[in-house]
């Protein structure tokens, strides 16, 4: 049997367990709910390792030895579990966060500071976008002002602003829902095309017959406790 | 009239105690709906894809296009139709492409990416198109290293292959020589081309995002940090439209317009029945 085949019908299935969860809490949701986060664990683990070999390892077998340097400074991580060579660990934390501060600086200050500051002061002001937009940031930064009471003709201002916010949050929640629903309609797409449907059709049938028996068997049980 | 006041009042009763079930279920019915039966609804391109488009469109025969697919399987959705459509218009106007990822899980995408894209089978490896793999993660200080010298970082491809024998590679030393970086995401990754890359050696930037990442980019197409923005599935099914490619994107935008209609339905609804409640006094 092709592999790709068993592949897909897996797919499907573990997906349809998962989603069984709509209808509430089940031994199938677990089951895949499981299956997941050992999967999980595993997949990044390999491709830790794997990372770990195209990045440094694969460099080094090809003669560039010096690679072996950032590999031992990575290791002298692990030394954190022993209590007398704990003070290592901290050379190699302390050359990560040096860089990822560095890096952050320099690039943070230019690109969402300068940039954007520079752009808003730059609109023209010829349409109502752009009126929006410099009236927008003002308020809003002034929302943030906290030095003086938001009380009178500045509370005002500052509420106008916290309502542009406001449009913001609702626009991002938009955004949100519609990213949620690709998601959706991706996997209902998976499921309803072959080979894949065929598990569909299984499942669908299958959850009719369970729910079927569940609902005729309730008053039986009942009148037996009676 | 009192009859109709009762139905009306019935009506409500039975939809405010309707298991919120049976409304998940006539969603997935409404988003299959259009798989089986095909329907397309009109569909207007946003300003943000076609300023992107409009740039590529410029590009000369031969440029070289750098993809970063910085996205797990869980933004495939709106991420993967972006990046085949991408691969597809690459191979048409004969672009030399170069894909990396600074996310772990990418290098997986990009070989399932490899396989969905129509016309993959015309590119010859080495020549038309390398694959880099993972160079590196996010905020690591990758993504500079990679843009000043692109032979000092990486020696081997995502296969084993040595830079230097690959002939696509020979010319390509630094972001400098790449004419556009092209970033379908999830948010993550996205930065580090901007801050890094675009923000240094203003290497033109085209952020192909998820819907939820999309409003906190907005701002730097204003700007002019970026060239174009595709937002989400939306951004997706445009994108497809306009560089002649079908794939998820055109098939799954008219299931989405179903879905928010029907969240628009349900909101509206619900509202009803909620004022219709509080006016008996109830909760």
């Amino acid at each position: 049997m092709d592999i790709e085949f068993i592949n897909v019908m897996i797919k499907a299935a573990c997906l349809i367990l998962c989603f069984t969860y709509i209808y509430g809490e089940n031994p199938f949701y677990r089951l895949a709910e499981h299956m997941f986060i050992g999967l999980a664990a595993g997949h990044y683990i390999v491709m830790g390792i794997k990372n770990i070999d195209t990045l440094a390892l694969a460099k080094i077998r090809i003669g560039y030895w010096w690679y072996f340097t950032p590999v031992v400074i990575g290791l002298l991580i692990y030394t954190r579990f022993y209590r007398k060579y704990l003070w290592i660990s901290r050379y190699p934390y302390a050359i990560m966060i040096a860089v990822a501060i560095g890096l952050g600086i320099a690039g943070q200050f230019d690109t969402n500071w300068f940039q954007q500051t520079r752009a808003t002061l730059m609109l023209p002001l010829t349409s109502f976008d752009n009126i929006f937009i410099i009236v927008g940031t003002i308020l809003a930064s002034l929302y943030f002002v906290f030095t003086k009471e938001q009380k009178g003709l500045y509370g005002r201002a500052t509420q106008v602003g916290r309502w542009i916010m406001m449009f913001y949050f609702g626009i991002t929640f938009g955004s949100v829902t519609m990213a949620r629903m690709s998601v959706l309609i991706w996997n209902i797409y998976f499921l309803t095309t072959e080979p894949a449907i065929y598990v569909t059709v299984v499942a669908i049938i299958s959850a009719s017959l369970i729910l079927g028996y569940k609902k005729l068997k309730r008053p039986v049980e009942a009148v037996v406790k009676a | 009239m009192a009859g109709s006041a009762r139905g009306v009042r019935d009506m409500t009763e039975m939809l405010s105690k309707l298991d919120r079930r049976y409304l998940q279920l006539a969603l997935a019915v409404f988003i299959a709906l259009p798989f089986f039966f095909p329907v397309e609804f009109p569909m207007t391109i946003s300003p943000e894809t076609r300023q992107g488009f409009d740039f590529i469109e410029k590009l000369r025969e031969g440029s070289v296009i750098l993809i970063s697919y910085d996205a797990s399987a869980a933004g495939m959705a709106e991420v993967h139709p972006q990046f085949n459509a991408m691969i597809e218009y690459s191979i048409i106007r004969r672009f030399k492409i170069l894909v990396v990822t600074v996310w772990p899980e990418g290098p997986m995408l990009i070989e399932w990416g490899f396989r969905d894209t129509n016309l993959f089978n015309r590119l010859k490896y080495g020549q038309d198109f390398v694959n880099l793999g993972f160079i590196g993660a996010a905020l690591s200080g990758a993504v500079p290293a990679f843009a000043k010298d692109i032979h000092a970082m990486i020696k081997v491809d995502y296969y084993g292959n040595k830079l230097e024998t690959l002939p696509m590679m020979e010319n390509i030393n630094s972001a400098k020589d790449i004419a556009l970086i092209y970033e379908p995401c999830v948010g993550g990754g996205f930065t580090d081309w901007l801050m890094y890359v675009q923000g240094v050696y203003k290497t033109p930037l085209y952020a192909a995002m998820t819907a939820y990442a999309a409003p906190t980019t907005m701002p730097y197409l204003a700007s002019g940090q970026i060239v174009g923005l595709n937002n989400g599935l939306k951004g997706a099914a445009e994108f497809e439209k306009l560089v002649g490619a079908r794939g998820f994107g055109l098939g799954g935008i008219t299931s989405l317009s179903m879905a928010h209609l029907w969240a628009v339905l349900v909101i509206i609804i619900g509202n009803i029945v909620y004022f219709a409640t509080r006016r008996k006094g109830g909760k």
